[in-house]
């Protein structure tokens, strides 16, 4: 009876010792995102607000000071920054989502420099609109990167 | 050694349930913000085609670019939602391994 009751410790005791290890190699936390980075928010704020800034300086512009040439360094300097963030996102593991909407961003901006470089000038109404829709496209990048701000674990 | 399995069950539903309604407000209020963001970029762009200050071929373009930015906006939707469920899910496994390691002693 003694021996029954020692092996019956001994199987529980196994039992645990199993379910320790079970659980120590294979509880792990789940993980369907890539990491936060603070650096990688605060690009996308700051070339954002470079896009703000250009489109609203064209606006100001008198219709002379409105072609291309005169703003093409800094659609040159905002779509570096873009591609940089695209490159960024497409490096981390677990990016689908973020690599669709910088790319959409980068498009969409390709195509509006693309269309006042074509046309040499650009209208306010036509401006306005790129600038709400570019504004419209940075949003979910910027809301992307900081829903990561508030993982856990 | 103590396991009580309904008891380590409700407290990982507990978990689940605090993480995914302390994210559910986020959720709704980030596609409000969409939705009014859109609405307003909407009538302006109407606004500005029933002004004669945009041209048909503009106007129809940029309709067509607010299905990108919606799909865009249902990505950050998307996110938010993985973030719900990646807390909920690791709150949830914390406590099942917390109770296994109180169980054998351990913690």
């Amino acid at each position: 009876m003694f021996i029954a009751s020692k092996k019956s410790s001994l199987r529980l005791f196994i039992y645990s010792v199993c379910c320790f290890l079970f659980i120590s190699y294979t509880a792990c936390t789940v993980s369907l995102l890539p990491t936060y980075s603070a650096e990688l928010e605060a690009q996308i704020t700051s070339t954002s607000k470079m896009t703000d800034m250009l489109y609203l300086e064209i606006m100001d512009a008198p219709d002379d000071k409105k072609t291309y040439s005169v703003y093409a360094d800094k659609y040159r300097e905002i779509e570096t920054e873009i591609n940089s963030i695209l490159l960024k996102n497409e490096v981390r593991p677990k990016a689908d989502d973020f690599i669709a909407s910088a790319k959409a961003l980068k498009e969409y901006f390709v195509q509006a420099k693309e269309d006042h470089k074509k046309r040499n000038t650009l209208s306010n109404a036509e401006l306005l609109i790129y600038n709400e829709q570019l504004k419209a496209l940075w949003k979910p990048v910027l809301i992307e990167e900081m829903a990561l701000s508030k993982l856990k674990y | 050694m103590t396991f009580d399995i309904n008891e380590v069950l409700a407290q990982m539903s507990g978990a689940i349930k605090n993480e995914v309604s302390d994210n559910w407000s986020l959720i709704k209020k980030t596609t409000n913000n969409f939705l009014q963001s859109r609405k307003a970029r909407l009538e302006l762009l109407t606004s500005l085609r029933l002004d004669n200050q945009l041209s048909e071929e503009f106007f129809q373009a940029r309709l067509e670019d607010e299905k990108k930015i919606l799909t865009s906006e249902l990505h950050a939707v998307a996110v938010i939602t993985k973030v719900t469920a990646q807390n909920a899910a690791n709150a949830a496994i914390s406590i099942l391994s917390n109770a296994v390691k109180t169980a054998l002693g351990i913690l």
